[in-house]
């Protein structure tokens, strides 16, 4: 497993788009309090300068006068997230994308494809380096813990060898460790117990007696560097489409046209849709969401708006105005559906996670179903057939 | 004919506040309205602002005004009565009772136990009965009661049908709104009372309902049918024929004294428990004393007041024999009573400390005046319902407050109904400081144009009913015969009666406030530990003795009652003074409507500044205080002596500049004073003077008896912290009382040489202990994180079976969970069974021990610290301050540096105390650096701006308390205020003024 870390993405890209931005303090200007202008986050060599994330700009120039304080553009931050996403779908199909820069991919696999999985990641290193230009730094174990851990260790590549997760671990801080509760960490740290090393030799039933038994033998297993957790498809995302809309000004549930809104985006793409949420967020930013039950789906465009609208109505019952509304529609893998279940549809279903990791496999051929048309098949030997179980 | 008026007090439908309604009846040509509300809870406030029209002409000299003469103003109410909306309007005092009882019963429908002898809701009888629509007049007429329909135009076909069925039809004009913006504002007010947005809420009435003036309405149907017109005159003269009876004093007789018109029996039960109460009270019964007491007894008895006091002594009495209440404390004006001191109902000698009784009672009082009683914070809730059990539900409630909108709520509840957040509204606050200056700024967004204009039109509008904080009254019959009540919110057990202090008073009902007090116990709980070491009587000796004044004059006095604000503080060591007299004038001048004269006083208190009185009067009057306004008497006084005002009517003035309208009718008393002292022939000069500082009397302020009641607690509570203070402190945060966290009394007792000891599984008890003279053992009940049932189970067993040996047996004998032992264990409860202070190896003993294999991280000094920080909020072998200064460095100076006057100094301190104001005058820069002399609004960072943060803070360290100011461009600089609990790194320059080293923050 391999974990990479780009860090402090944001910050390459600005480097990536002007040169003259290396070597220095940067930060970017905190977005939500643009009266008081302060930092948002700020980048390693500010921190060596002894700039701090909110921090008031006019204090911070004073403090670092070769400061550039840059404009935040959390756009192109994402698109750059999505970027290292398609990058690393080109050598795998299972992965995960972690917080800003980070991502977890499987390895295992591909070392007919690529030779041995230490070059692989060597040479995503450099092919992200060379087309992005973007520096990282890169995990490989066979635990996702210990992977994610090396990664950040900041070497250019940190291999932790096979049953050596619990030793390369057991001296690294507790607080690493991604996801702990901060009220567990605080009852480890009364234990006396502030590393891996500390945690690994406890029992099970004395961990869970610490924290809920059923997360003990998780937490177990990662601080042993015994993890190996089944990654989901990097693939998925073409699947997926998300709608947003951003009300300006923000406006009482009853004075939002979602219907007409909603129509158009179901319009915009004629594939019938698999799961449907509508998401809505008030002015105060508290999140609210309604899911498209079954047979809602298997309505006509029009009706599924207006069904949409009515429900947001009937959930949008607090006294505040919504700011932000957002439909995120899923679908298979680009196939058009019918209003109705069948058997056809049922077997394609079944299909799809093949279908979609050999047509990832192998981009230059078309993979379908093998009921699909033997008669293809016969004439043309690039075609590649799969069978539903 | 008459007019139906729908007032603010109709919650969710009603858009006119009573001046406005008064109004609107009589410009709309009408001279009778009835208050036509949900409830009779908005009645006392028509009539009062009725009343001051009439009142202020009288005021200003003037002969009574035409336009209002002959206005007449009767009591009705609307209620629903099985789904139909009906109304009554009573006419004799059984309807009105009644009708109460009717009103009584709906808000409590359904409650258990049932109030006894309320019954189901009816409709009243004796009441003229009006019925909404013919459903419900139908309703009324079946079950046999005597009604009628009330008409409208936009309902003329019912009006005709009941006509030709000969029932009765009246048509008088329900007031409900005028205009456009009336009906919006309904609609809003529908929307905040419902919850809802504007958007989705309907409004209750039609726009066609709007009034009109009194001659067009009587020319349209119905009321124009002759037959409409004779039944609603009928009905005036109906209700015009019965008068509510206001004014008159209830009060209940004490119990077991069954019902009687004459009170001589009372009078001489007084008379005869305050001479034995009296022969207690005093060694020698001297003349003046004996004057005393037969004044106050004859004027008592002239005003049929025996019975309150005799309840009130029954009330105190009758808990007794449950040990409550423990220790009371009589304040108020009532406090200037002899017959209440001995009695026992107030603790301060009252011709000793020259008390005026006419601040109490006076033979023309009309109002009825009130004792309130503290008892300890613990036992106040129980002393309350005690009452209620004592004379039944039916004859007790509690006085509700009224609360109107202010600005701020205005905005919140309108801003609500528009669908505006949260966030936006904590922006929006950020600018608003009451009505008057703050909404300018607010309205720099145009988004918030209409939220702003709704909002200002609720100013002075009803808002909501809550509880007042310890007014009962008790009735000497069922209470409906007087008023209406409803279950109290969130308050189990007790009703309170929708009128407010005001209106209860003014209709006689005479409450005794019943209050909590932290600092009673403070002293019950020190006295009980103290045992026979405390004096025979404590309040004289307390008084006298040498090393509390002592305490006092040093301003030494964290954790005594009333005087440990840094404020008080630094005013005791200003003036140098600790002794009785002194407290009580400095309890109350530092009080808002005094402390503008601190700093005359405390010159010529110090004879820095010769005080020679302009005219003779003040030197009688005020030598005491040094020609200052201290107390509510100076004012009584003044009047009295310059204007020759009765002492009623000095107190109608006294009791004004303690309203927050004040403003608006302080110019006609003005005139009124005026034109006395011209009559007595009082120089001019004088007079301004004399008016000058009354008139800037306004707002919070105490009376004399007052300030001694609360001196004489004080003073026990000094003298405990004087010679016992490990009892005194250990009482002081037990009690959770008093102006500073925790953390801060344990500093201060560290500063009188106590040894603080840590929480002990063996030793410690639930509350804080002291352990000898020298020694202060923190509780248990400290630990955060710890269940309380745990803990008690482990104090339980330790009572048992003796105390344990080690944490193994500990763990054996008492089941303790994993959250509760670690907290103990965090909190240094077990720290017996580890000399080297490693908690970490007794935090595995619950988890059966150290696994073989892992080698926890011991405990350090540090690690300890940050234990006792998480778990007690308070450290025992390191500071805080010092901690953060070991970690993070810096601050090389400690706080026990600021007395040197202009050195630039950083240290690490705990914040202990913080208080915000807001600059006002820009010429004040920079001279507001005692707490003493920032009268909100005083002082100025840049001069430039008003109105903007500054703050008053007390830092701790290692060495010692500092206090501070920080001005605006400091807290900028800072981008946020200090609060209490925070450990800052402080940077300022140390100054001098007044004799006091205050820091200025940098």
């Amino acid at each position: 497993m391999l974990a990479m870390w780009v860090p402090e993405l944001p910050f390459q890209l600005a480097c990536g788009r002007d040169g003259g931005l290396r070597d220095r303090p940067l930060a970017f200007l905190n977005p939500e309090n643009p009266r008081s202008p302060s930092l948002w986050f700020v980048n390693r060599l500010g921190r060596a300068e002894g700039l701090a994330a909110g921090m008031p700009m006019d204090r911070a120039l004073r403090a670092s006068p070769g400061l550039r304080v840059l404009d935040p553009s959390p756009q192109v931050w994402w698109e750059a997230q999505g970027s290292l996403g398609d990058f690393l779908q080109h050598w795998t199909p299972q992965g995960q994308l972690g917080r800003l820069g980070a991502a977890l991919v499987e390895l295992q696999g591909t070392q007919r494809i690529f030779g041995p999985l230490a070059d692989t990641a060597a040479r995503m290193g450099r092919d992200l380096a060379d087309r992005h230009g973007w520096a990282s730094h890169g995990g490989l174990s066979l635990s996702a813990t210990a992977a994610q851990i090396a990664a950040h260790a900041e070497h250019r590549l940190e291999l932790v060898a096979d049953g050596a997760e619990a030793a390369f671990l057991a001296p690294q801080p507790l607080r690493r460790l991604p996801d702990l509760a901060p009220r567990l960490q605080d009852r480890f740290h009364r234990l006396g117990m502030r590393f891996f090393g500390d945690l690994q030799p406890v029992p099970l039933p004395v961990l869970a007696e610490l924290m809920s038994p059923r997360l003990a033998p998780d937490l177990r297993a990662r601080v042993r560097g015994e993890d190996r957790p089944r990654l989901p498809l990097l693939t998925e995302r073409p699947g997926h489409a998300r709608h947003g809309w951003r009300l300006q000004p923000p406006r009482l549930p009853e004075e939002v046209a979602l219907a007409a809104r909603c129509l158009d985006w179901l319009w915009s793409d004629p594939r019938h849709p698999r799961h449907l949420t509508l998401r809505w967020w008030d002015v105060d930013g508290e999140p609210h969401a309604w899911r498209a039950a079954p047979e809602d789906l298997t309505a006509p465009p029009l009706v599924l708006a207006r069904r949409l609208q009515q429900a947001f109505l009937e959930g949008a019952t607090r006294r505040l105005l919504v700011r932000e509304v957002e439909l995120r529609l899923a679908w298979g893998l680009g196939r058009a559906r019918g209003l109705f279940q069948d058997p056809l549809h049922e077997r394609l279903d079944r299909l799809e996670p093949t279908l979609a990791r050999l047509r990832h496999r192998f981009p230059d051929k078309a993979v379908l179903p093998g009921w699909m048309g033997q008669a293809l098949k016969q004439a043309n030997n690039s075609l590649i057939f799969i069978e539903a179980p | 004919m008459f007019a139906l008026g729908i007032s603010d007090f109709s919650m969710g439908e009603g858009v006119y506040p009573a001046a406005q309604l008064l109004r609107v009846a009589r410009g709309l040509g009408y001279r009778d309205l009835v208050c036509w509300d949900r409830g009779v809870a908005g009645y006392p406030k028509l009539r009062d602002t009725l009343e001051w029209i009439h009142k202020s002409r009288e005021l200003e000299g003037l002969p009574p005004d035409p336009a209002w003469t002959g206005f007449r103003l009767h009591l009705g109410c609307r209620f629903s009565w099985r789904g139909h909306g009906c109304g009554a309007l009573p006419c004799t005092d059984a309807g009105y009772g009644a009708l109460n009882r009717l009103l009584t019963a709906q808000a409590h429908e359904g409650m258990t136990p049932p109030i006894p002898g309320l019954g189901a809701p009816e409709p009243p009888r004796d009441c003229v009965l009006l019925a909404d629509d013919l459903a419900g007049l139908d309703a009324l007429l079946r079950e046999g009661f005597e009604a009628a329909l009330l008409g409208h135009p936009r309902r003329v076909q019912e009006a005709r049908a009941a006509l030709a069925d000969g029932l009765p039809v009246v048509a008088p004009q329900v007031l409900r709104f005028r205009t456009a913006e009336g009906l919006e504002m309904h609609r809003l007010k529908r929307a905040i009372a419902q919850q809802a947005t504007l958007i989705r809420t309907e409004a209750l009435w039609d726009p066609s309902e709007a009034a009109v003036p009194r001659h067009d309405w009587e020319a349209r149907f119905p009321f124009a049918e002759p037959a409409v017109a004779r039944a609603t005159a009928a009905v005036l003269e109906r209700i015009a024929g019965w008068n509510i009876h206001w004014g008159e004093w209830e009060v209940a007789r004490p119990f077991g004294h069954g019902e009687s018109p004459d009170d001589a029996d009372l009078n001489a039960l007084l008379r005869q428990r305050v001479c034995a109460g009296a022969k207690e009270r005093f060694p020698v019964l001297r003349g003046d004393i004996l004057a005393r007491m037969e004044q106050e007894l004859d004027l008592i008895a002239y005003k049929g007041f025996a019975r309150y006091f005799l309840l009130v002594q029954d009330i105190v009495q009758a808990l007794k024999h449950e040990g409550l209440p423990s220790r009371i404390c009589g304040r108020g004006s009532g406090a200037a009573s002899l017959v209440s001191y001995a009695l026992h109902l107030s603790n301060v000698d009252p011709v000793d400390t020259n008390l005026m009784f006419e601040r109490f009672l006076t033979k023309e009082r009309k109002d009825p005046p009130d004792m309130d009683i503290d008892f300890a914070w613990d036992e106040r809730d129980r002393v309350i319902q005690a009452v209620f059990n004592r004379y039944g539900r039916h004859r007790v409630a509690m006085v509700s407050n009224h609360a109107f909108f202010k600005a701020k709520g205005a905005l919140r509840a309108v801003a609500q109904a528009h669908g505006r957040p949260d966030s936006e509204l904590k922006q929006l606050a950020r600018f608003v400081r009451g009505w008057e200056g703050g909404l300018d700024r607010a309205s720099e967004n145009p988004a918030w144009d209409a939220i702003l204009r709704q909002a200002a039109a609720l100013r002075g509008h009803f808002h909501q009913f809550s509880v007042h904080p310890g007014g009962t009254i008790v009735t000497p019959g069922p209470l409906w015969e007087h008023a209406a009540f409803q279950p109290a919110p969130a308050k189990e057990g007790v009703s309170i009666t929708t009128w407010d202090k005001d209106g209860v008073e003014n209709y006689g009902l005479v409450k005794i406030d019943l209050l909590g007090n932290r600092s009673l116990a403070v002293i019950r709980d020190a006295y009980a530990a103290l045992g026979d070491r405390v004096p025979k009587d404590p309040g004289t000796h307390s008084r006298h003795d040498a090393d509390t004044q002592a305490l006092l004059a040093r301003g030494d006095s964290i954790g005594v009652f009333y005087v440990e604000s840094p404020a008080t503080r630094q005013l005791q060591q200003r003036v140098r003074k600790g002794d009785f007299e002194t407290l009580v004038i400095h309890s109350s001048l530092i009080r808002p409507a005094a402390y503008r004269w601190v700093d005359r006083y405390v010159k010529r208190s110090r004879g820095e500044e010769a005080w020679e009185p302009s005219d003779p009067i003040f030197g009688q009057l005020l030598s005491d205080s040094f020609g200052v306004l201290v107390y509510q008497e100076d004012v009584i006084k003044v009047c009295v002596a310059l204007a020759g005002w009765s002492h009623f009517e000095a107190d109608q003035l006294r009791k004004l500049l303690g309203k927050p309208d004040c403003e608006a009718r302080l110019p006609l008393f003005e005139a009124r004073f005026r034109r006395g002292c011209a009559e007595r022939g009082v120089r001019a000069g004088t007079v301004d003077e004399a008016w000058d500082m009354i008139r800037t009397f306004t707002g919070y302020s105490f009376c004399k008896p007052h300030s001694a009641s609360y001196a004489q607690v004080s003073f026990e509570s000094a003298w405990i912290k004087t010679h016992h203070p490990a009892v005194f402190f250990a009482s002081v945060i037990t009690n959770q009382g008093g102006y500073y966290p925790a953390i801060a009394y344990l500093g201060d007792a560290r500063r009188h040489r106590l040894v603080v000891r840590g929480p002990d599984a063996n030793l410690s008890a639930w509350p804080f202990t002291a352990e000898g003279e020298q020694a202060l053992r923190v509780g248990l009940m400290q630990v955060r994180g710890a269940q309380e049932k745990e803990v008690r189970e482990l104090l339980e067993e330790r009572e048992r079976h003796g105390p344990f040996d080690t944490l193994d047996e500990l763990l054996g004998r008492v089941k303790l969970s994993v959250p509760t032992a670690e907290a103990l264990c965090a909190a240094g409860a077990f720290d017996r069974w580890a000399p080297d202070g490693d908690r970490t190896r007794l935090m595995w003993a619950r988890l059966g021990g150290v696994p073989p294999g892992v080698r926890p991280c011991p405990t350090d000094l540090f690690d300890r610290a940050d234990l006792e920080m998480e778990t007690l909020a308070l450290t025992l072998e390191l500071h805080p301050a010092a901690l953060a200064r070991v970690r993070k460095g810096g601050g090389p100076n400690r706080a026990a540096e600021v007395v040197r006057p202009n050195q630039r100094l950083s240290f690490w301190a705990l914040v202990v105390a913080d208080k915000d104001v807001a600059t006002d005058s820009p010429k004040q820069e920079r001279r507001a650096t005692l707490p003493e002399a920032r009268p909100e609004g005083r002082g100025a960072g840049t001069g430039r701006v008003t109105n903007e943060r500054m703050q008053f803070i007390t830092f701790e360290d290692e060495t010692g308390l500092c206090e501070a100011v920080a001005f605006p461009d400091a807290i900028r600089k800072r981008q946020r205020p200090f609060r209490v609990g925070e450990i800052v790194c402080v940077s300022g320059r140390s100054t001098e003024q007044d004799g006091l080293a205050v820091l200025e923050v940098q």
